[in-house]
């Protein structure tokens, strides 16, 4: 056979093997992560209240007015610290992904019944977001600073929050109301 | 010879154990992976003994045999894939269709790219089978560890050995058709260390294993919270990717 297969089939056992080792060890994150998950919800009004200093810090009107009136140096300094603020937010981004990744994690084991429409739906999402998410991070770290609709992604991750909220507080009443009617039915 | 002759009492052993043992009905598959593993045993010792190791019919007739038992072990690795995630009806869904395609494609991949004459291609097409075998234990391990389902020791070493297996001959194959001759002899002796590792394995995950699982885990009475609040999540998510993907395509601030 050739010197190209051979490598790439050992390359793929070694990995798969590796890929057991790693995955048969115990998970230490997962109690953290289902807390980070929890705390997306408390998290995301913060992202408001520093939503408009964000905003301002990345008009491009500043960065001028900067090099207008301080110099290329003071420029330099904000256009980096712009750059410093994009990474934050695309963290930011990335998080609550992560965190509602992880309550659709708990949502789906905890239920007996689920679709495997909607569990296609993500896994698929969750490809195409983690690659657009690498690309964007390229595009920054190789200097492009074009600053996106930042006001608008702040509010999203605002009503993401409303909206979990609201859906978490109606598996709360479901809850207590299933709880209700298993005392009522015991009695 | 005493290395065989140890690989074959250790399989009959896991055989009985599993056959006239309590945990029967939990292995159906593997108890018939291991079966015919003697069986394939047993017709190498007639055809060995009658024709030589040298003649041509043996050697298509053992390889032949190896179809069989390699496909046994795949059932038995998608035995193991439906013990551990079958509970989780919508997850297995998905789980089995991704685990048995990405297989296949490893298999066919294989196939074609290592295709090599007659000789080397019943190598070729045990490495794709064994490719095909570990990606259904590895795949499983993935989805295991994305969902966090549990798992219980027994059936991780279950899942071990089946992958680490596979894995080990794939390497011991990949070696013997690229140095055929000066790995040729080691080959077998390999192998079948590698099998007594494998079995071992086995036999601590079947002793370990304390029963069935449950048909269903132990949790919400119905499913109506999934519903309600997967398709908000999935929304939410596809927002978030949205937003994403006019960070990338946005066009510089007009001054």
């Amino acid at each position: 056979v050739s010197g190209a297969f051979f490598i790439v089939a050992l390359i793929f056992a070694m990995a798969v093997m590796a890929l057991v080792i790693w995955t048969v060890r115990p998970s230490k994150g997962s109690g953290r992560r289902a807390r980070k998950s929890l705390e997306l919800l408390e998290s995301a009004p913060r992202h408001l209240c520093n939503m408009t200093s964000i905003r301002q810090a990345l008009d491009r009107n500043d960065v001028e007015y900067a090099r207008e009136k301080g110099g290329a140096q003071l420029a330099k300094r904000l256009r980096g610290d712009r750059r410093k603020v994009a990474f934050l937010y695309l963290a930011a981004i990335r998080s609550d992904f992560e965190g509602l990744l992880n309550l659709a994690r708990v949502a789906a084991l905890l239920s007996p019944e689920i679709s495997s429409l909607q569990e296609y739906d993500r896994l698929r999402l969750t490809v195409i977001f983690r690659a657009r998410f690498q690309l964007v991070r390229l595009r920054l770290l190789l200097g492009n600073a074009a600053m996106p609709q930042f006001g608008a992604l702040g509010q999203m991750v605002t009503s993401l929050a409303v909206q979990m909220e609201t859906a978490m507080a109606e598996l709360g009443e479901r809850a207590a109301r299933a709880a209700e009617l298993a005392v009522q039915s015991d009695r | 010879l005493l290395l065989w002759a140890l690989s074959a009492l250790l399989t009959l052993a896991l055989f009985c154990y599993i056959l006239f043992g309590t945990k029967r009905s939990l292995f159906p598959l593997f108890a018939a992976y291991l079966g015919t593993n003697l069986l394939q045993t047993v017709l190498q010792l007639v055809v060995y003994q009658y024709y030589g190791t040298v003649a041509k019919f043996p050697y298509g007739l053992i390889w032949g045999s190896q179809a069989v038992v390699v496909t046994a072990r795949a059932l038995a690795a998608a035995e193991f894939c439906r013990r551990v995630l079958g509970m989780y009806r919508g997850v297995w869904a998905v789980a089995w269709r991704i685990l048995f395609l990405s297989g296949l494609l490893i298999l066919t991949v294989a196939v074609y790219f290592g295709r090599d004459g007659m000789r080397l291609a019943v190598m070729t097409l045990d490495i794709g089978s064994e490719g095909f075998v570990a990606t259904l234990a590895a795949g499983t391990f993935l989805f295991v560890r994305n969902y966090d389902v549990p798992m219980e020791w027994s059936e991780k070493l279950f899942g071990m050995g089946l992958t680490v297996y596979s894995g080990l001959k794939i390497v011991n194959d990949a070696i013997v058709t690229r140095y055929v001759h000066t790995y040729g002899h080691a080959w077998n002796e390999i192998g079948m260390v590698v099998f007594i590792g494998a079995v071992a394995l086995w036999m601590a995950a079947v002793h370990g294993t304390v029963g069935a699982r449950a048909l269903k885990p132990a949790t919400k009475p119905d499913d109506s919270e999934y519903r309600t609040l997967i398709p908000v999540i999935n929304e939410r998510l596809w927002q978030l990717d949205e937003q994403l993907s006019r960070f990338w395509n946005v066009e510089q601030p007009k001054p």
